[in-house]
Formats: C-alpha cells, sequence, structure tokens
C-alpha cells in the first residue's frame, strides 16, 4: 500500500482505481455483447424520448415470440430472438446515462415490439 | 447536363390521361412499398430501366438471376411507375427529378404523382393517418381541393426527393402532385401505403385491395428492411437532419 500524505489524495487514488476497474469491466461488457452479436441480423428500430422514458420500437418481422429475450443492464439493452423460419436477431444499444435499466418494460405495440425505460429522477 | 440513357424493352402503348406515379425511397418507405404492391397486384410490365452510372451508386438489382438497373419503369394502359430499388443518394435527388421530368414527357405523361411520408411523433398511437396533397400549381390545387380525397398540406416545408420534382415539373408545365400520410420516419409503414393506394386508386379510378398489403405487411417489412437501412442513413443528408416533409 503506498502512503500518502493526506487523506483527499488516498481517498482521489482509490476512486480512480475502482474507475479504472469498472472502465475494464465495461469493455468486457462490450465485447461480450459484440461477440453475441456478430453473426446475426440486426433489427430495424427507432427511438423516441419523452420527458419521463425512452422508448425503443423494434421492429421484428416473423418473429417467434417464445424466445424472445430482452435484457437491460450495466446501461445497454440486448434484445434477441428467432424469426418463425430459424433466423436470429439480436441488437445491441447503449442506453443514456440517465435510463434506468431496472424500469425496462416490455410491450407490444402495432406489430413492433416496444421497450420503455425510465429516466432517473 | 445529366448523363444517362433509358433502356426501352419497346415503347408503351399508353391512353390519355397518362399518369406517372413515383415510388422513391424515403420517409418510412411509404412510396416504395405502395409502387411495389401496385406493380405486383396490378400486374404491371416493366418495360424499360434508368441507366445513370455517373449519379447513381455502382449496385444493380439482381432480379431471378437477372442484373438490372435499380431505377425501373412499369406501365399499364395510363399508368407508368417509376421504381427505386435503392435509395437515392442526397447527391442525385436533383438530377433524379430532371430524368423523372424527362420520363413524362417522353411518354406524353398528363399527371406526376408522388408518395411520400409525414413523420409525426406519436405515430405508434395514431388510429386514423391523415392524408394530405402538396401541388406545383395552382389549377391542380383547386382540382385536388374539388376532389376532398386528402387535406391541403398547407404551410411548412418539403425536402427530398420530391422537392426539386414539384419544381422541374413546373418548370415544364406538367402537373405534379405529392401524397403525403402520415407514417413512421425510419421504420417501414405499410398501413401509411395502404392509405396513399386508396387514395390514388380513387383519384386514377383503378380498384385494388389494400387488405392483402396489410396481411402481407410482415413479409413487406422484412424484404425492405436492408432498403431502409440504407434509407435512413440518406434521411438526414436530405433535410439536414429534420424530418422530410413538416409543418
Amino acid at each position: 500500500m503506498p502512503v500518502f500524505k493526506d487523506l483527499d489524495e488516498l481517498i482521489r487514488n482509490l476512486i480512480k482505481k475502482e474507475e479504472e476497474k469498472i472502465k475494464r469491466i465495461e469493455k468486457e461488457i462490450d465485447k461480450e455483447f459484440e461477440r453475441l452479436t456478430r453473426t446475426f441480423q440486426s433489427p430495424l428500430y427507432s427511438f423516441t424520448e419523452t420527458e419521463n422514458e425512452y422508448d425503443y420500437l423494434i421492429d421484428l418481422p416473423k418473429v417467434d415470440l417464445s424466445t424472445l429475450k430482452v435484457e437491460a443492464r450495466y446501461q445497454k439493452l440486448f434484445v434477441a430472438c428467432k424469426t418463425k423460419d430459424g433466423r436470429e436477431y439480436r441488437l445491441l444499444i447503449s442506453l443514456p446515462e440517465d435510463a434506468d435499466p431496472a424500469t425496462t418494460e416490455v410491450s407490444r405495440a402495432k406489430w413492433l415490439l416496444r421497450v420503455s425505460i425510465k429516466k432517473r429522477r | 447536363m445529366i448523363h444517362y440513357e433509358i433502356i426501352e424493352k419497346y415503347q408503351p402503348q399508353l391512353s390519355k390521361p397518362t399518369y406517372l406515379i413515383v415510388g422513391l425511397p424515403d420517409a418510412g418507405l411509404v412510396g416504395v412499398i405502395a409502387t411495389e404492391y401496385l406493380i405486383e397486384k396490378l400486374g404491371l410490365k416493366e418495360f424499360a430501366e434508368v441507366y445513370a452510372p455517373e449519379i447513381l451508386p455502382p449496385i444493380s438489382h439482381v432480379k431471378d438471376g437477372i442484373a438490372k438497373s435499380p431505377i425501373r419503369l412499369y406501365h399499364n394502359h395510363n399508368m407508368i411507375i417509376f421504381h427505386s430499388w435503392i435509395a437515392i443518394p442526397s447527391t442525385s435527388v436533383i438530377p433524379i427529378a430532371k430524368i423523372i421530368v424527362d420520363v413524362a414527357k417522353r411518354y406524353n405523361v398528363s399527371y406526376i404523382i408522388s408518395i411520400t411520408g409525414l413523420p409525426i411523433q406519436d405515430r405508434l398511437n395514431a388510429e386514423k393517418l391523415n392524408a394530405y396533397w402538396i401541388a406545383n400549381s395552382q389549377d391542380l390545387a383547386t382540382e385536388l381541393q374539388r376532389l376532398g380525397l386528402m387535406e391541403k398540406f398547407g404551410d411548412g416545408y418539403i425536402a427530398g426527393p420530391y422537392a426539386p420534382l414539384l419544381t422541374e415539373a413546373s418548370k415544364n408545365n406538367i402537373y405534379n402532385f405529392v401524397v403525403v400520410v402520415e407514417s413512421f420516419l425510419d421504420l417501414p409503414d405499410p398501413e401509411a401505403s395502404a392509405v396513399a393506394l386508396n387514395i390514388l386508386s380513387k383519384y386514377i379510378g383503378f380498384s385494388i385491395s389494400v387488405d392483402e398489403l396489410l396481411k402481407e405487411a410482415e413479409d413487406i417489412r422484412d424484404r425492405i428492411k436492408g432498403l431502409m437501412s440504407q434509407t435512413r442513413q440518406e434521411l438526414p443528408n436530405y433535410a439536414l437532419s429534420r424530418p422530410l416533409t413538416y409543418a
């Protein structure tokens, strides 16, 4: 453990180390998501923002809804599914900083998949 | 001066008045979905292709193993369809407008009709899609007003491939109006195309069922998602990041 002359310097150093650790984890997550999405078709999507939430409208023609998987964590939205004719869609979207992945709601709207994520207060 | 060729298989026999329907990819692909459906359901015959290597990317559309120009012309007894199977580069919209007007003059077209989408914020919750017209002359505006098939667009702006066409056609004394239907901006919108087709069928006087278009919507969206991806890259260039038609 290095020696610091004052507490402030010690804390700054600890924070820097924690930030570096988080960045490393983020890079690993990005790499993993990239690996998962690399060989699959990417669906079309549209993005809208209201005062309280973010809405992602995703077009998944011929989707087999029983295979649909939607995950939001680490400020990433990941959507995967199979189509009725055996193809696979995968989508990875970086979420805005103030999006709260814990509030993710998934619904069907017309022919689209709607993923709504609330903004942090 | 644009160097291009219209490679004709044959000269179509057309009755008067002759309509030229233009389907170019833009908001919601409303125009191209409509024209592709017309080609298929009315059994329009392909009779020519536009070869314009100076203004179009080096892409051929391969159909049944045969490479063709991505911009082709189809016809029946009183209608020509100008259909593009690729997004028009923003740098080419003015030359394309000139080519469309040349086509109209070559085949003695009476009316050029363009079809496009009007992106609206709450498209997802819209139960009824409104349709508007934008005309290139007062005479035509009076006629469209009298028919009452759509509302007048009123004041606003139109950008993208259909904007210069209105002026080019006017310069050449050819009537041109745009059927503008509320739609998504960057997702294919067959529902908006169905609204446009209903209007077109009443205006020109042909019969078409759009029920099948809505039934086949899933196949259409699947087939044209690549074109939508390509088009959404061009959309911001058409109007400096603004929607294509906005009031």
